[in-house]
């Protein structure tokens, strides 16, 4: 057993020196005289940080909107327009997808939701052949029924209260009140027909 | 090494009348706070972290929060009370800085104990100059126990067996119950005890 007794503190030498008491001292008074710039710097970081989250957020919004598919223009960079075809004819697009119509054909472009291809058949027969694969969806209003898809070939022919859909490639939806349960999957090889009643072949 | 005396003065300002005068901003008013307390505060937190720069470093956080609250303690504040109050400042910083350490050595980057330039008021090199060889192994012991106890219990523990303070005074200055507090410092009697017996030393 030692010589040491509580409380410890009698036993130790002390620690305390007027020097190092003046020293905190100052410091105190530095950090009194400071503290209005801390507070100006800190607003400055603050207001530096909340620049560059803006920045951040413009730069990754133009980067989203410019990486949003945009629909396809004809092959000469033409936007698409609306099309009377008198004879057979071919329209070429961009993305090396076409669409190929037969005398008769009218065939419009048509009001759709970003990032979807919207035309019309008016009258007339047309082979869409889509390419280039991607998120872009084509939305084609035949009268009874949209036909919409992704990447695939089928052929639309609209009469007078008749529509005829025939999907050579990949898969079509086919929506309206005269489709049978109001939307059909059109698969390769499958086709529908429409009139006053719908047969499915 | 020299210790400033302060001689009480003759009708001193008490430290209620202090309080209220710093708390208009007069700056004699704080000082007179500061010389009142400062080397109380200054010899505490020495030994509870066990490094002189980081004594002072902790002394001065300590003010510069207390003239940010010094609003919120009643104008009837008595000496030992405000002196709690800044002990509670001060204990409550020396209690992060020891947890923040701990945590840097758990994740193996901070110094061990001892190996710290920076632990340079540590129990055995505060040992008084006429001190007998064995009391020194035996404050080197309690040293490498305290730096292997948690954070609340060296505190604890601390306070009442070096520093000297009531159990009351130990649990107001560590914001717990007395009960806690004696917890707390029964912990490392217990592993002092091992060596030294129970008690290590008369209490």
């Amino acid at each position: 057993m030692s010589e040491l007794r509580y409380p410890l503190k009698e036993r130790l030498h002390d620690v305390v020196t007027e020097r190092a008491l003046q020293r905190v001292w100052r410091g105190i008074d530095d950090r009194q005289r400071t503290r209005a710039p801390r507070r100006l710097a800190r607003g400055l970081v603050l207001l530096a940080f909340a620049a560059l989250a803006v920045a951040i957020g413009v730069v990754l919004g133009l980067a989203l909107r410019t990486r949003e598919p945009r629909p396809p223009r004809l092959a000469d960079g033409r936007p698409f327009a609306a099309v009377d075809a008198a004879t057979r004819a071919v329209i070429a697009l961009d993305d090396g997808s076409a669409i190929r119509l037969w005398p008769g054909t009218r065939l419009e472009p048509a009001d759709a939701e970003l990032g979807t291809f919207g035309l019309r058949l008016a009258r007339g027969e047309a082979r869409f052949d889509m390419r280039g694969g991607g998120p872009r969806r084509w939305s084609v209003e035949c009268g009874l029924a949209t036909v919409e898809a992704v990447d695939a070939e089928f052929h639309c022919t609209r009469g007078a209260g008749r529509l005829r859909v025939s999907v050579e490639r990949g898969t079509a939806l086919a929506r309206g009140a005269a489709v049978p349960e109001h939307m059909r999957w059109l698969g390769a090889g499958d086709s529908l027909e429409l009139g006053e009643t719908a047969k499915i072949e | 090494m020299t210790r400033p005396i302060l001689l009480p003065l003759p009708n001193a300002p008490s430290d209620a009348e202090l309080v209220a005068r710093a708390i208009e901003g007069d700056r004699f008013g704080r000082e007179l706070i500061y010389r009142r307390h400062a080397a109380y505060l200054l010899e505490m937190v020495t030994r509870l972290v066990a490094s002189r720069d980081g004594a002072e470093a902790i002394v001065r956080e300590t003010f510069v929060v207390a003239w940010k609250r010094l609003a919120t303690l009643t104008t009837t504040a008595e000496n030992a009370e405000l002196r709690a109050w800044l002990s509670r400042i001060a204990v409550g910083l020396a209690r992060r800085r020891l947890r923040r350490a701990r945590m840097l050595r758990f994740f193996g980057l901070g110094l061990e104990p001892g190996d710290d330039d920076d632990q340079d008021a540590r129990l055995a090199a505060l040992a008084a100059v006429d001190l007998r060889h064995d009391a020194r192994q035996d404050l080197e012991h309690i040293d490498r126990v305290l730096d292997r106890a948690r954070v609340e219990p060296r505190i604890a523990w601390m306070l009442r067996r070096v520093d000297g303070l009531t159990l009351d005074d130990v649990a107001a200055v560590c914001a717990c119950p007395p009960a806690t507090a004696e917890r707390r410092i029964a912990e490392i009697d217990a592993r002092l005890g091992e060596r030294f017996g129970t008690p290590a030393v008369s209490p």
